[in-house]
């Protein structure tokens, strides 16, 4: 038997007793029900459907709201049911090219960020890369560093006619190496900004899979590519497509970038046309949700193809009773190579965006870096930001949102994918789709709805910090169910059959053999929540309000006011603050999560 | 097993998504007719803006402003300040105030308006359009936001016909130039719009020449991404006004322009790229960005000096809100802004409307004229489609 086989087997035997297993549960549900049939009333109040029915409920209500605006904004003119919205935003602007640009360019940026995040998380979770810490202490800082400052550095670094690389690379290629004002600018440029968020995804699906079928190939002698192939990434397969997918849409419904980049040299995508009509006067809200809404159709021929391929593929349960003690593999005469490639791709993606920032932050204005400019450095700028109460302001509102929203929706969307996964209820998907359409609704759609709902709303949530927090959980619950789901999917049904054989009740169940086998899975989704929460910008800047400016908001400000400099040395502190949060977060998640095998 | 996320339970989601929006569409759409017409600021909907006169704080702050107008009559500036100042304190002592006005200029202005008076100004800063949209979405659910507002000329008209501002009286509009008043909103400063240049590129010494030279310039080069107002006027009032074009002609020459031309948003954005070197020249900036930027580092490689003729000047006008609920605080605020506020803007490079009061753009070397907001207002689909059609070249395409 060759030593794929040997693994295929059993892969697929795990496969088996899973399913197994599934039936047993299933026997047991009924039984469950049947016995209590009687006591349907305290079936329905028991704490466990209390709390599953509450986490749904805000779930429906969160998601479900701006959508039904978008919709109604949509397709209901003065005169009831019409199209002329779709009339008046296809008549100027080409069907058929926003369509193909905005397709080229979120598959093209998710092919990049999905071949890099996926690579460095391989091989800094189960192989024995050199420096690991410090890969895993810098992959994020390119999500850290605002949308804008990223793609603006990267513009100084790589525009045709100023970039430092050009410049440099000049005697080599004549003609210029790079240029970020194009579409392979745009989609090299987001799919790096991104990559970090597919390694943070991958990274948990890596760290809690059991590393003994690999083992086994190894010992057969499978080369490191055929385990990879084979192996491994079948094994992490939901969470890789889970991760293509929120990266698909999140390239689908990007703005700075195309905005920055692609606006200049007429390479317009759904987001600067959205963006343009918004500016026009009187606002077509319909018009931009037309927009909109085939940027949602085209999400969910997206979803669609994800659900078939999730269901075409097996995907195992690899969290098992057994224990494991994940040891990492060895790339043998690949180390080095392999390291320098890594390296190489941190000085790209982190080293050298920082820099450039880390320059533009001594100087008044952006100037090619010269003997001169170098001169005239200073720190103004952070003495400038320092002096600033609005951005105290706005730091102390962004993190006490965001670690809100991280906590709020980790906990709701934890026991959302326990139901969606666990639960043998039927309809129970649906839960899922819900869950998922915020992913679909473009920021600036769900602000306004946001604005209209709670304008009108006997509670004062308009103007105050709870409206964006509401917008921020939202935005998160797509994330949040998939890293959730991601983290339950690979627990074994057989451990909390076990518990429950030993008299543990659900809430027992889930908070000692659930929420700790789910941890690792849980804290990434944490600090990404934290991550895309500081960071969002698009419903932000419709619903902060005196007093509640949030640090995207004034960053977008300092954007807009030409204030690149001061904005840089935002970035830079920024950088620093939220690398440390993070770092903290992934040592404190070590304690209360799976121990590393060490 | 992962559950199929688009299975069919998820389907009959989504109809009954359909059937409720269906049900519920009567009264949403009511609602949000309301604020689709507001905010297309035409006066064809008496409903929305005479019905929230008649009701709530709309009233009240009208009935208010009446009353502390009469009581202020035939004061002098200095003893109106005196009273609007007691008054303000026995409202709460502190002001609501939406503005466009960037922070690094309305920080200065908030801060000198608090010495000057003690009354605090909580201040809600956004781009003009959006404090525009955002007004008019406050009104229409008659929540009283914002006491006094300062946007551009093309937004105060929005609000002016969606009927939500208070006429504004003062003795300080003697001292005001008077293209920048109006009944309902006055003129806070002006904007001009010129191009700019890299002077370490194009040389020391280059001289744009007239608009037509400038909007045809061969080298590398940056148009807004966003600037029909300004289109509007520079057709209307110049190419064909002054040199006798048809507006066919006048198009055609934005049209060749922009062919070899980058499409760039925000004015301080294309100043500062031009200050980068990514290119030679942006043919419209506003002008006290650059004069800004020279403050700061007397040293960028950046102009707008010679500029063709004639300047096209722009309104950033001050407004009351009819449904304030600090009345008097709005109209110090208003007085404050309109007089010693003006040195604070005259310092930080602004244009002043305040005619005694010196700086910002120099009136002296260069023939002006007034944009007129109404004028493109009245035809802002229009305006708005030619740049857009302009800047995209007529093609859409990946390269």
């Amino acid at each position: 038997m060759s030593v794929q086989e040997s693994a295929e087997v059993q892969a697929s035997s795990n496969a088996l007793s899973v399913g197994s297993g599934q039936e047993v549960k299933d026997g047991a549900d009924l039984r469950d029900l049947e016995s209590r049939s009687k006591g349907a009333f305290v079936l329905i109040f028991s704490p466990k459907m209390l709390l599953i029915g509450g986490a749904l409920l805000v779930i429906g209500y969160l998601a479900l709201t701006p959508l039904l605006y978008l919709l109604n904004g949509t397709f209901f003119g003065p005169d009831g049911l019409t199209l002329n919205a779709f009339r008046r935003a296809f008549s100027s602007t080409s069907f058929g090219s926003l369509t193909y640009n905005t397709l080229l360019y979120s598959m093209g940026a998710t092919a990049v960020s999905t071949v890099v995040g996926t690579a460095l998380a391989y091989l800094v979770v189960r192989t024995d890369l050199p420096f690991k810490k410090l890969v895993v202490a810098t992959a994020i800082v390119p999500v850290i560093i605002p949308g804008i400052l990223y793609t603006i550095a990267w513009i100084f670094l790589a525009s045709g006619r100023i970039g430092i690389l050009n410049t440099v690379f000049q005697p080599i290629f004549p003609g210029g190496l790079f240029e970020a004002y194009s579409m392979l600018g745009m989609i090299f440029i987001q799919g790096m900004d991104n990559s970090p968020l597919i390694f943070l995804l991958l990274y948990a699906g890596f760290k809690s899979m059991d590393p003994s079928l690999e083992e086994s190939a190894r010992m057969s002698g499978a080369g490191l590519l055929m385990i990879a192939r084979r192996i491994t990434l079948p094994l992490v397969k939901p969470s890789l497509y889970a991760a293509i997918l929120i990266m698909l849409v999140r390239n689908i419904s990007s703005f700075e970038t195309p905005a920055l980049l692609g606006m200049p040299e007429g390479i317009l995508v759904y987001t600067s046309r959205i963006w343009r009509v918004l500016n026009r006067q009187p606002v077509d809200y319909a018009q931009a949700g037309a927009y909109s809404f085939v940027l949602l159709v085209i999400t969910a021929v997206g979803v669609y193809l994800y659900s078939r391929l999730q269901k075409k593929s097996r995907s195992f349960q690899t969290v098992s009773g057994k224990g494991f003690r994940p040891t990492p593999m060895s790339l043998g005469k690949w180390r080095t190579p392999i390291a320098i490639s890594v390296m190489a791709y941190f000085v790209i993606s982190v080293v050298l965006p920082v820099l450039v920032l880390m320059y533009m932050s001594t100087q008044t204005y952006y100037a090619v870096p010269s003997r001169s400019s170098l001169a005239r450095a200073s720190l103004n700028n952070y003495v400038l930001i320092w002096n600033n109460p609005t951005i105290q302001r706005a730091w102390q509102n962004s993190l006490m949102l965001a670690a809100g929203t991280a906590t709020l929706t980790i906990l709701l969307t934890a026991v959302a994918a326990w139901f969606v996964i666990k639960s043998q209820v039927r309809g129970r998907s649906a839960i899922d789709t819900v869950a998922f359409l915020p992913l679909v609704i473009p920021g600036l759609v769900l602000g306004v709805g946001l604005i209209f709902v709670y304008l009108r709303f006997p509670l004062p949530v308009y103007g105050t910090l709870w409206i964006l927090l509401i917008a921020y959980i939202t935005n998160a619950l797509p994330y949040g169910m998939r890293y959730a789901g991601s983290a339950i999917q690979q627990i074994g049904n057989e451990l909390e059959e076990s518990a429950s054989m030993c008299g543990a009740s659900w809430a027992q169940i889930f908070r000692r053999i659930l929420v700790p086998l789910m941890a690792p899975g849980l804290l990434a989704g944490w600090i990404y929540i934290v991550i895309i929460s500081v960071r969002e910008l698009s419903s932000s800047i419709l619903l902060y309000s005196a007093g509640t400016e949030v640090l995207a908001v004034l960053i977008w400000d300092m954007f807009d006011g030409g204030r690149l400099p001061e904005l840089a040395a935002l970035g830079m502190v920024m950088i620093v603050l939220m690398t440390t949060v993070a770092l903290l977060a992934q040592k404190l998640g070590a304690n209360i999560g799976i121990q590393e095998g060490k | 097993m992962e559950r199929p996320i688009f299975s069919s339970p998820s389907l009959r989601i989504f109809i009954v998504a359909a059937l409720l929006l269906s049900a519920c569409g009567a009264s949403t759409t009511a609602s949000s007719d309301t604020t689709s017409s507001q905010s297309q600021g035409t006066t064809s909907d008496p409903a929305s803006s005479d019905g929230a006169a008649e009701s709530g704080f709309r009233a009240t702050a009208l009935i208010r402003y009446d009353e502390i107008g009469r009581e202020l009559e035939g004061l002098s500036l200095e003893a109106r300040r005196e009273r609007l100042i007691e008054l303000a304190k026995k409202e709460g002592g502190s002001v609501n105030f939406y503005g466009s006005t960037n922070e690094n200029d309305s920080i200065p202005l908030v801060k000198a308006f608090k010495d000057a008076t003690g009354i605090d100004v909580i201040q809600y800063r956004a781009g003009t359009a959006q404090v525009g949209q955002r007004l008019l979405q406050e009104a229409a659910a008659n929540f009283p936001g914002a006491d006094v507002v300062i946007v551009s000329g093309s937004d105060a008209v929005i609000l002016e016909d969606a009927g939500v501002l208070a006429p504004f009286r003062s003795p300080v509009l003697e001292q005001i130039a008077e293209p920048a008043i109006t009944e309902y909103w006055i003129g806070a400063y002006f904007t001009a719009t010129v191009p700019v240049w890299n002077t370490d590129l194009v040389g020391l010494d280059f001289n744009p020449g007239t608009w037509e030279d400038v909007l045809r310039y061969s080298g590398a080069k940056a148009y807004a991404a966003i600037d029909a107002p300004w289109l509007a006027s520079m057709v209307n009032d110049y190419f064909v006004g002054e040199l006798g074009l048809t507006e066919e002609e006048a198009l055609q020459i934005f049209r060749e322009g922009a062919e070899n031309a980058s499409i760039v948003r925000g004015s301080t954005v294309r100043i500062n790229m031009i200050a980068a070197g990514q290119y030679d020249l942006a043919v419209s900036v506003n002008q006290h960005g650059v004069a800004g930027l020279l403050k700061r580092a007397s040293d960028a490689p950046v102009t707008w000096e010679p500029a063709p003729e004639p300047v096209f000047l722009n309104n950033t006008a001050i407004m009351l809100m009819g449904n304030a609920t600090n009345p008097a605080a709005a109209m110090l605020w208003a007085d404050f802004v309109l007089s010693d506020g003006q040195f604070v803007l005259a310092e930080r490079g602004r244009t002043p409307t305040n005619v005694t009061i010196e700086g910002g753009f120099p009136f002296d070397k260069y023939r002006t004229a007034l944009q007129n907001p109404r004028f493109y207002f009245e035809d802002a689909a229009k305006w708005d489609d030619l740049w857009e059609e302009i800047t995209s070249r007529g093609t859409v395409v990946a390269r």
